[in-house]
C-alpha cells in the first residue's frame, strides 16, 4: 500500500520495494519491549531513540513492542535529535524508522509516539501493527519533524472485534514538505477503528494525508471512521487530503471527513473582542486544534510537546502568550 | 401519483433489468458511408473530408490523431484493458444531411427515436432537440420564438461552418486535445455533439435537448459539444444516451466544452443508460468567469466502464460550481465516477454531492478532486459523497483529493459507505412499515437529492427507478 505516495523521494534514493525490505532486514534494533501474558502495567515505559546529528551513510532503527495475550501496557517512543541550524547538503541522506507492534488477544496497548526532529535526512518511517482478537491499541502520534519524509503506518485489524484508536498531531513550518500514510486494514469481523488526525502548517510547508480503510469480504460488521483537520496559518502553505475506502462487503459503516483552512474569523473576532491582539488569538486557536491530540498524552509529557509545538510554530515561547 | 410501496420495491430491485426489451433493439445497417475498422491518419482525413471541413479543423484533427497515438493509457481508474481500439468503426454517416422535421427522416431512424419517445417528448416540453444516430446528428430543430431571441442550438459540423468565428475562438480551449488520451481520441475523430451559444441576457426558459444512440455494432460515438453562455444568459441542456446490446464492446468518448460567461448561469443534465458493453469515456469541463454558475448534473446508470468526473474551473470571482452526480453498478459494471472542482479566484464557492448503489457484484468508486490556488480569499468548499451497498459482493471505493494552498478557505469533505441501516429499517417498521416498504423508502431517500434536481418531464429516457421517482417528485 505505501507505494503509493505522491512526495517524489530526493533523487538517488533506493526505490520503495527495496527500501523496506532492506530496512526489515538491516534496521539496528534499537529496543524490543515486550510483555507476557496477563502483564498488567500502568507505568509509561519510555524507548528514546537518538539520531546523531551528521552520518555520511544512512541510518535505520527499529523498535519492536510485543504484548502477550491480555496484556496492558503504556509506552512511549520518543525520536530526538536536533541538528541546529540547516545545513547544506551535498547529498540526502535516508532516515529510516520502523515500529513493529504485535498485540496478542486481548492485550491492550497504550501506544505514545512523540518526533521532534531537526536533522537533515529524509525520512521514512515503516510502522505496522497487527492486532489479534479482541487486542485494543490505543495510538498517540506527535510529529513536529523538521525533515522531508514519508511516514506510512499499516495496521492491520486480524483478529475478531480488535480495535484501533489512532490520533496524531503535526506541525510543519518553513519548506518541510512531508508524506503521512495510514492505511487501516480490516480483515476479521467486528473490528473497529478511529483516526482522527489534525496539523498546523506555516510558511510554505506541504503535508500531505494519505488516509485509507480497506474492508475484506471476511470484514463483516466493520465501523471504521478517518477524518484529517488541517490549519493553514498561512497563505502559501498547502494541506493535501486523499481519505480513501476500499469496501468489499456491504455489512460497514465507513466514513470519512477531511476539513481544511484558516482560523475562523468568528473565533478570532471573540478572542479578540477579550482583549488579545489577533496574533494571540490566531495562536490560541492552533493550540486548540492541536489540543484535543496533546490531552491523550500522559501528564508532563502533554505540557512538554505543547510547547515544542509552539515553538515549532514559531507562536510564543511555549504557549506562554496564552 | 406514488403506486404502493412493494410494486417501488420491485421497481429498485430492477434496476437496469429490463433493458433489452426497451432499448436493445437495433434496425438493420443503412448507413450511406463509413470509415470501416481501426484508425489511421487516413481515417481521420476521410471523416474531415466527408465534412468538407476547412483546413484548421483538419489540423486540429491530425495534431490530436499524433497526440492519441503518443499518449500512454491512464495507469488509474477502471480496467481499460481489454478495450481494442483497432477494432472500432470510428465514423458512420447514416443519412445525407441534417432533418428539421421528423417525416423527413428515414424510415428506421424515425423508428427508433420513436420507440425511444423522442417526438413525442419534444412536442410536449422541449425547446430544441437534437438526435444523434451513431456518428451524425440527424434531426435538429429549435422553436422559432428562440431562434429569433439570437439563440444558436444546432449541430457541431453545421456550426463550424455557419458559425466560424465563434467556434474557432472557443473549440479546444476548455478540454485541450492533450488533456488525456481519450480527449485527444475524440478530437481526432469528433463527429456529430451540439452546439449552443446563447446571446447576453437572454433566458431560454425550456431546456435543450440532445439524444444519443448508437446503433451499430462496435462503434465508437465521438460527440463534441460546446456550449456557450454570453453574459448574464441561462440555458439548460439535457442529454440522454441508449444502444442495442450487442455482443461486441463499444465505446462512447465525448468531449463536453462549456463556457460561462461573467453573470451567467449554465446547468448540464446527462442521464447515461448504456448496455452493459459500452466504454463510456468522457470528459466533461466548465470554464465559469465572474459571478457565473455552473451546475453538471450526472446520472450514470448503464454502461460497462464509465469514467467520467464533471469538472468546474473557476476562473473569475464570485463564481459558483456545483457537481451532483448519482451512480448505480450492477452486475459487471464499473462506474468510476464524481467530480472536479478547481479554484482559481476569491470569493468563489463550490458543492460536489455524488451518490452511488452497487449491487449484484458492482464496482462504484468515487473520485473527486478540488483544489484550492495559494493567495486567495473567502472561498468555500463543501464536498459529500455517500454509498449504499446492496449486497456482500458488491464494492464500493472512494478516492478524493482535497489540495488546499490558502488560508482563507473552508473546505469540507465527507464521505459514507454503508449498507440499509438496521436501525433505520427497525424505525420505520415500528411504524407499521414491511421490511420491503421501510427498504424502499430508504433508498428513495438516500437518492432523493439527486433526483429533486433532475427535470424529469423531459428525460424522455430514462431508468424505471429514476422516472418513478420523478413521478412524486415532480407532482
Amino acid at each position: 500500500m505505501s507505494e503509493l505516495h505522491t512526495l517524489e523521494r530526493p533523487k538517488g534514493l533506493p526505490k520503495y520495494d527495496a527500501l523496506a525490505a532492506f530496512t526489515a532486514t538491516n534496521a539496528v534494533e534499537e529496543a524490543r519491549v515486550s510483555y507476557p501474558a496477563g502483564d498488567r502495567s500502568d507505568e509509561v515505559r519510555f524507548v528514546q531513540i537518538e539520531v546523531p546529528p551528521s552520518a555520511r551513510e544512512s541510518l535505520h532503527y527499529r523498535a519492536t513492542i510485543e504484548l502477550g495475550e491480555g496484556a496492558e501496557a503504556k509506552v512511549l517512543v520518543r525520536f530526538a535529535g536536533n541538528f541546529g541550524e540547516t545545513a547544506v547538503r551535498p547529498q540526502p541522506v535516508l532516515l529510516t524508522t520502523t515500529l513493529d507492534i504485535r498485540l496478542a488477544a486481548h492485550s491492550h496497548l497504550h501506544l505514545y509516539v512523540v518526533s521532534g526532529l531537526s536533522v537533515p535526512y529524509f525520512r521514512e518511517a515503516f510502522d505496522r501493527a497487527v492486532l489479534q482478537e479482541g487486542a485494543k491499541l490505543e495510538w498517540t502520534t506527535i510529529g513536529f519533524d523538521e525533515n522531508n519524509g514519508i511516514y506510512s503506518a499499516n495496521i492491520d485489524l486480524s483478529g475478531a472485534e480488535s480495535e484501533l484508536d489512532l490520533a496524531g498531531a503535526y506541525g510543519a513550518h518553513r519548506n518541510t514538505e512531508q508524506e503521512h500514510i495510514i492505511a487501516v486494514h480490516h480483515t476479521a469481523p467486528r473490528t473497529k477503528s478511529r483516526t482522527n488526525l489534525k496539523s498546523a502548517l506555516k510558511d510554505s510547508a506541504h503535508l500531505i494525508f494519505r488516509g485509507l480503510i480497506q474492508v475484506d469480504p471476511t470484514g463483516r460488521g466493520t465501523d471504521a471512521y478517518l477524518s484529517d483537520k488541517n490549519l493553514i496559518m498561512e497563505d502559501g502553505a498547502r494541506a493535501e487530503s486523499l481519505p480513501q475506502l476500499k469496501i468489499d462487503t456491504d455489512d460497514v459503516a465507513c466514513s470519512h471527513g477531511a476539513t481544511t483552512g484558516g482560523p475562523r474569523e468568528d473565533a478570532l473576532f471573540y478572542l479578540m473582542s477579550r482583549g488579545l491582539d489577533r496574533d494571540a488569538a490566531k495562536n490560541m486557536l492552533v493550540l486548540g486544534h492541536l489540543g484535543s491530540v496533546f490531552d491523550r498524552l500522559p501528564e508532563g509529557i502533554a505540557e512538554e510537546m505543547e510547547s515544542a509545538a509552539a515553538s515549532s510554530l514559531g507562536i510564543g515561547d511555549g504557549g506562554s502568550s496564552r | 401519483m406514488r403506486t404502493d410501496a412493494a410494486v417501488q420495491r420491485e421497481e429498485i430491485r430492477n434496476i437496469g433489468e429490463g433493458y433489452a426489451e426497451r432499448f436493445g433493439f437495433t434496425m438493420p445497417d443503412h448507413s450511406i458511408f463509413n470509415t470501416g475498422k481501426g484508425l489511421t491518419e487516413d481515417t481521420v482525413r476521410a471523416i474531415s473530408g466527408a465534412k468538407g471541413e476547412p483546413e484548421w479543423m483538419l489540423k486540429f484533427r491530425l495534431r490530436a490523431f499524433h497526440i492519441f497515438q503518443n499518449m500512454p493509457m491512464p495507469t488509474w481508474g477502471a480496467d481499460l484493458s481489454k478495450l481494442d481500439f483497432d477494432r472500432m468503426t470510428y465514423y458512420s454517416r447514416p443519412t445525407e444531411t441534417a432533418q428539421d422535421s421528423w417525416d423527413a427522416l428515414p424510415d428506421d431512424i424515425k423508428k427508433t427515436y420513436e420507440r425511444l419517445g423522442v417526438p413525442e417528448s419534444e412536442r410536449k416540453f422541449l425547446a430544441g432537440v437534437g438526435a444523434q444516430y451513431d456518428s451524425e446528428m440527424v434531426y435538429h430543430n429549435i422553436r422559432e420564438d428562440l431562434k429569433k431571441r439570437g439563440i444558436i442550438f444546432t449541430d457541431v459540423e453545421t456550426a463550424v461552418r455557419e458559425h466560424s468565428d465563434i467556434v474557432k475562438r472557443f473549440f479546444g480551449t476548455v478540454v485541450p486535445p492533450d488533456d488525456n488520451k481519450f480527449a485527444a481520441l475524440n478530437s481526432a475523430v469528433w463527429s456529430g455533439g451540439s452546439f449552443v451559444y446563447v446571446p447576453p441576457n437572454v433566458h431560454v426558459e425550456i431546456p435543450l435537448h440532445a439524444y444519443f444512440r448508437i446503433n451499430s455494432q462496435a462503434f465508437g460515438q465521438f460527440e463534441r459539444t460546446l456550449i456557450i453562455a454570453d453574459e448574464g444568459s441561462f440555458v439548460h441542456y439535457i442529454e440522454g444516451c441508449t444502444a442495442p446490446i450487442f455482443s461486441k464492446d463499444s465505446l462512447h468518448t465525448g468531449v463536453i466544452e462549456i463556457i460561462a460567461l461573467p453573470h451567467s448561469r449554465i446547468r448540464y443534465s446527462t442521464v447515461q443508460n448504456w448496455p452493459n458493453n459500452m466504454y463510456n469515456l468522457v470528459t466533461q469541463r466548465a470554464f465559469a468567469y465572474d459571478h457565473a454558475i455552473m451546475e453538471w448534473v450526472d446520472g450514470n446508470i448503464g454502461s460497462k466502464v464509465t469514467m467520467k468526473y464533471p469538472a468546474i474551473f473557476l476562473m473569475g470571482p464570485g463564481a459558483r460550481g456545483e457537481v451532483l452526480s448519482i451512480a448505480f453498478a450492477g452486475k459487471g459494471q464499473e462506474q468510476d465516477t464524481g467530480g472536479k472542482i478547481f479554484h482559481f479566484a476569491s470569493d468563489t464557492s463550490s458543492i460536489i454531492t455524488s451518490k452511488s448503489i452497487s449491487k449484484d457484484g458492482g464496482i462504484a468508486s468515487y473520485r473527486g478532486l478540488v483544489k484550492v490556488e495559494a493567495g486567495l480569499s473567502n472561498i468555500k468548499v463543501k464536498a459529500g459523497c455517500d454509498a449504499l451497498i446492496l449486497d456482500p459482493q458488491s464494492c464500493s471505493n472512494t478516492y478524493p483529493t482535497m489540495d488546499i494552498r490558502s488560508e482563507q478557505v473552508s473546505m469540507e469533505h465527507e464521505a459514507k459507505v454503508s449498507k440499509i441501516s438496521e436501525d433505520q429499517l427497525f424505525y420505520l417498521m415500528s411504524r407499521g412499515l414491511t421490511e420491503e416498504e421501510a427498504a424502499t423508502m430508504i433508498v428513495n431517500g438516500f437518492i432523493d437529492p439527486l433526483v429533486k434536481e433532475l427535470p424529469m418531464e423531459y428525460a424522455v429516457e430514462l431508468n424505471r427507478l429514476i422516472e418513478l421517482e420523478m413521478e412524486g417528485s415532480v407532482g
